[in-house]
């Protein structure tokens, strides 16, 4: 373990100390990248939660004159066979994030399961499942997600946000690791083994709580990991191309040879949904690493900026 | 001794930390005075701002400031000097050997690397010649020569810590900041690596600012003992009044006194003081001390107590400086 | 040696997994799908090659062991199959026909943009908190989650086609042939510079703001203060102290991303039709040419793991502590 551990030392986690969590909300809201990131990502669940009423049209009709551009009454403009492309794009948001955060939190509960119990366990168990997770993050995860699909054969939604939290896992499960290695011989563990805890209440108790901010940081970077790949896919076509999504809005635009027409709205404005709910999820990570890894804050600044005291003692 | 020019003087410094919610004022108004040759401890509890002390005194200050007071070296302000005059400057003139000497050696460069990094970023020398003082230099810590191509993970804790003070002798400094050099090694190996710095010390004759919480150990080893308190220097005196038990001295420093095992009377008694030091970020109004003092009155809560000339040493006591008035009828 | 040795151990562990998923998952998967294709492709095949398919792909009566082990033996020889789209070009002749192509394009592009990110990450730390740190920071952040295919399009639409200052598609213009002449060289040039500024735009951010990150923290180690101190030069500090120690993590972040950004860059290849692997991994994929996908599969992630021991040896060189063998990027 030399190395591994400046390899994911990216987040600091210091050890949690009870009745502080407000103030790590408030360190959360108090920092601008973290607020603005978390500012872009409820607009985009608020879109998908009200989709249906927010659509200013039906997002299948095809009723308009096609390639129309940006308008006062079709914003983001129509497409090839003449739909509004802002309300394919709402309509959308629901699928994409749908599947992207379903398979974040699976990929992230599978990471915590597959990183953190065999690391606690240690011995022959945790050098094979190590092994199993390393082998997992090197195969290219995309070229195996689209083998996959491939077979499956215009996937259904739910089997791409199965496929993908299924395939998602080892990042996760490889810095959940080695953090829980970090604490399998602290104090506060010890104790709570000497005073007969069992392992569940152990690993979930006392090892979890202080693992929070990484498995945060985890669960958006899995759900951003998901958003992208099931864009990918879709836009392959591997997806199912009828169902209403960011990713089959790229695809039908690229069928419909929209550049060739000079309908770039209809590329954009799903790709730049994508590309924004993906730097939400990018800005709150950041705002949570600066706020558990005390070096990255800035002297200064960060005296008006944050909640509480950290162990920061960079010469010592 | 006194009337020589200081090698590091410390006026009236303050130091606060930036990075947390609020500044925190560390060291408050520190004075103090580090001549040529001789070897000063700095004592004080674990968090009283020994080594941001020392950090002011070579300007490595990181997440913290200044905020009020000199430091000169050699007579000369470094916090007027420009980086690249500083940089040829420091380590010439003062080193320091980290309390940490664990991590202050690069894990990806060799020791010998290291050594002639020091040499030329101050020398114009060949290879060669750099090579045969890092060697001598190896020998003076009593290193194997084939040291120089280990790295640091190949070397123990104790030789590590040889290596850092090889690296701070490297130049021939007036004085050499030591921050509790021997700190994590065994009773044995700070013995024998305590011995081999006062040998070098008495055949280079730099001076030694030795920073350690060893109370024992900085009395018997230093000529002259500053004792710091919640970031203030409560009391600098001779080595050896530390000794004698009818000299004068701050509550603090007899509490210190009577901390160290005695094996009087057939058996080890020790007595602690009682309580813990005041938070940095809320210190009393008046004597930091006072909560814990046996002695305390009223006017050690209001007002901060100065270092005065009491006795033979400087304290920093209203109630020790009262008796002492009094007793000479002041 | 021992580090040599574990790597080598694990690249070939992780070869042979890679090699085991391509033969169990169209076994895994629910109405063997490989029965589909053969009845779509079944006119055009000789007998041989269909009972060679079947084999390939469980439609037999065999035992599972032996047709695993039929099937390593055909790996070992290089034997991937006939392609199906393709019928009856062999899939290993496809693949270094588009091999080298992704390897120019997607390789140098990757290697550049993680040359130029480290560079740019080490001046952001230094100059932490200020101006250029700020702006490029959080700009990473936007970049860090466009998707590849669609900056692809996005550039292509408007330098491409709007512009005119690029070409639109293919690997060379479609008028001339290969040879190693300048004029080809060239050619070859202007059509893969688009591609690779998608590449480099997209993956740029991730290992900027990864240095930086490293870098700082690097920055406030103990090792850092005591080289000031003793009067290190600023450009040696900076490199030879803090960059030489804060692109370690980097590299071990590098071999383990290095799956999701040639997936990326696959994509890229779609886009611009660039007839490399990822471009031939779309055609498969639509023509549900079965044998064309398991072996681009199969050499993508040869490619990838193979990448990945470089990068390992890379390491193990520029730290000293894993020579020992005392771990590494993966202990
Ligand atoms: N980077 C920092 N940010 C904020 N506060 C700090 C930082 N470094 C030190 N401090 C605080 O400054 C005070 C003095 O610390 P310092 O390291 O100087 O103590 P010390 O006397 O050297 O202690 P020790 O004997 O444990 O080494 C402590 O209260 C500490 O918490
Ligand atoms: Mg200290």
């Amino acid at each position: 373990m030399t190395q591994s551990s400046d390899v994911d030392q990216v987040l600091l986690p210091t050890p949690r100390v009870r009745g502080r969590r407000p103030s790590v909300w408030r360190g959360f809201f108090g920092n601008k990248k973290a607020a603005l990131g978390f500012g872009i990502f409820m607009v985009f669940v608020l879109m998908a939660v009200f989709a249906p009423v927010l659509a200013p049209y039906n997002p299948q009709a095809t009723q308009f004159i096609p390639f129309q551009g940006p308008s006062w009454h079709h914003w983001f403009g129509t497409t090839a066979t003449g739909q509004d492309v802002l309300s394919q794009l709402i309509v959308g948001s629901r699928v994409s994030l749908g599947i992207g955060i379903s398979a974040g939190i699976m990929a992230t509960s599978l990471a915590i399961v597959l990183g953190m119990l065999p690391a606690y366990l240690g011995g022959r168990t945790d050098t094979l499942f190590n092994t199993m997770t390393n082998i997992m993050l090197v195969i290219p995860g995309l070229p195996l997600l689209i083998v996959i699909t491939a077979y499956i054969h215009q996937t259904e939604t739910w089997t791409l946000a199965l496929v993908m939290g299924l395939t998602g896992w080892a990042w996760g499960a490889r810095v959940l690791r080695s953090q829980t290695l970090t604490y399998v011989r602290r104090d506060f563990v010890v104790a709570a083994r000497l005073a007969g805890a069992s392992h569940w209440h152990i690993l979930i108790h006392e090892i979890l709580p202080n693992m929070l901010s990484l498995v945060i940081a985890n669960l958006m970077f899995g759900t951003l990991g998901a958003v992208l790949a099931a864009a990918s896919l879709q836009f392959l076509g591997l997806g199912n191309p009828n169902s209403i999504s960011w990713g089959t809005m790229l695809f039908w635009a690229q069928i419909g040879q929209a550049l060739l027409n000079g309908a770039w709205w209809w590329l954009v404005a799903p790709g730049a949904a994508i590309a924004l709910f993906g730097a939400s999820m990018a800005l709150m990570n950041f705002g949570v690493d600066e706020l558990t890894n005390p070096r990255l804050r800035q002297a200064r600044r960060a005296s008006k900026q944050f909640g509480k005291p950290h162990q920061g003692r960079p010469n010592n | 001794m006194i009337e020589q020019e200081p090698i590091l003087s410390l006026k009236d410094v303050s130091v606060q930390y930036d990075s947390g919610p609020e500044p925190v004022t560390v060291v408050r108004n520190v004075f103090l005075d580090v001549y040529p040759q001789e070897i000063l401890g700095l004592i004080g509890e674990s968090g009283s701002g020994k080594s941001t002390l020392a950090y002011t005194a070579m300007r490595l200050l990181k997440h913290a400031s200044m905020t009020s007071g000199s430091v000169r070296i050699a007579g000369r302000d470094i916090y007027a000097m420009k980086h690249e005059e500083l940089r040829q400057f420091r380590w010439a003139e003062v080193s320091m050997a980290f309390q940490t000497a664990m991590n202050a050696l690069n894990p990806v460069m060799t020791v010998g690397e290291q050594i002639l990094d020091t040499l030329k970023s101050h020398q114009t020398l060949t290879r060669e010649e750099g090579i045969e003082r890092a060697q001598e230099l190896l020998q003076l810590v009593r290193l194997n020569p084939d040291t120089l191509q280990r790295y640091p993970h190949e070397l123990s804790g104790g030789m590590r810590q040889r290596v850092v003070i090889a690296i701070s002798i490297a130049l021939s400094p007036k004085l050499v900041i030591m921050d509790e050099p021997t700190t994590g090694l065994d009773v044995v190996i700070q013995r024998t690596i305590l011995d081999e710095i006062v040998e070098i010390q008495r055949r280079q004759h730099f001076a030694i600012l030795f920073i350690s919480h060893d109370f024992q150990l900085v009395s018997t080893l230093a000529q002259r003992v500053a004792i710091m308190y919640a970031g203030k220097i409560v009391e600098v005196t001779a080595g050896a009044t530390l000794h004698d038990p009818t000299a004068l001295h701050h509550p603090y420093t007899e509490g210190l006194i009577r901390a160290v095992p005695r094996l009087s009377d057939d058996q080890a008694t020790a007595i602690g003081i009682p309580g813990n030091p005041p938070d940095p970020r809320d210190f009393p109004k008046g004597c930091a001390y006072a909560d814990r003092c046996s002695l305390v009155q009223r006017v050690c809560r209001e007002q901060p107590p100065e270092l005065r000339m009491t006795g033979s040493s400087l304290i920093a006591c209203h109630v020790v400086q009262q008796r002492e008035a009094k007793q000479y009828g002041i | 040696m021992k580090y040599v040795l574990s790597r080598l151990g694990f690249l070939f562990i992780s070869l042979w997994a890679a090699v085991t998923v391509n033969f169990v998952l169209p076994r895994l998967m629910p109405g063997n799908p490989a029965i589909l294709m053969l009845g779509r492709y079944k006119g055009q095949l000789t007998a041989q090659a269909l009972h060679a398919l079947k084999l390939q792909f469980g439609i037999t009566k065999q035992p599972l062991w032996q047709q695993y082990v039929i099937y390593l033996g055909h790996l070992l020889h290089g034997n991937l199959g006939l392609s199906l789209t393709y019928y009856p070009i062999p899939v290993g002749q496809i693949i270094a026909q588009s091999l080298p192509w992704t390897l120019g394009l997607v390789g140098t592009a990757t290697i550049i943009s993680m040359v130029l990110g480290t560079a740019v990450g080490v001046y952001l730390a230094w100059n932490h908190g200020q101006f250029w740190d700020n702006l490029l920071s959080t700009v990473a952040m936007f970049t860090a989650a466009l998707p590849y295919f669609w900056l692809a399009l996005l550039l292509l639409y408007f330098l491409a086609y709007v512009y005119h200052w690029f070409p639109l598609a293919h690997a060379y213009s479609t008028g001339i042939n290969p040879a190693w002449s300048l004029s080809f060289i060239l050619n070859v040039l202007r059509h893969a510079l688009l591609p690779a500024l998608t590449i480099v735009v997209s993956s740029l951010g991730g290992w900027m703001v990864g240095m930086r990150n490293n870098m700082i923290q690097t920055l406030g180690e103990d090792y850092i203060t005591f080289a000031e101190a003793k009067g290190v030069k600023k450009r040696r500090l900076m490199f030879q102290y803090a960059a030489r120690n804060a692109i370690l993590p980097s590299l071990t972040s590098f071999a383990m991303s290095l799956g999701f950004v040639v997936g990326g860059a696959l994509l890229t290849e779609v886009v611009f039709s660039y007839p490399g692997v990822g471009y031939q991994l779309l055609v498969a994929v639509q023509n549900e040419d079965y044998p064309l996908m398991q072996g681009l599969f199969l050499v993508i992630a040869l490619a990838v793991l193979i990448a990945n021991f470089i990068v390992e040896m890379l390491y193990g060189r520029l730290d000293p502590r894993t020579r020992q063998g005392q771990g590494g990027a993966y202990s």
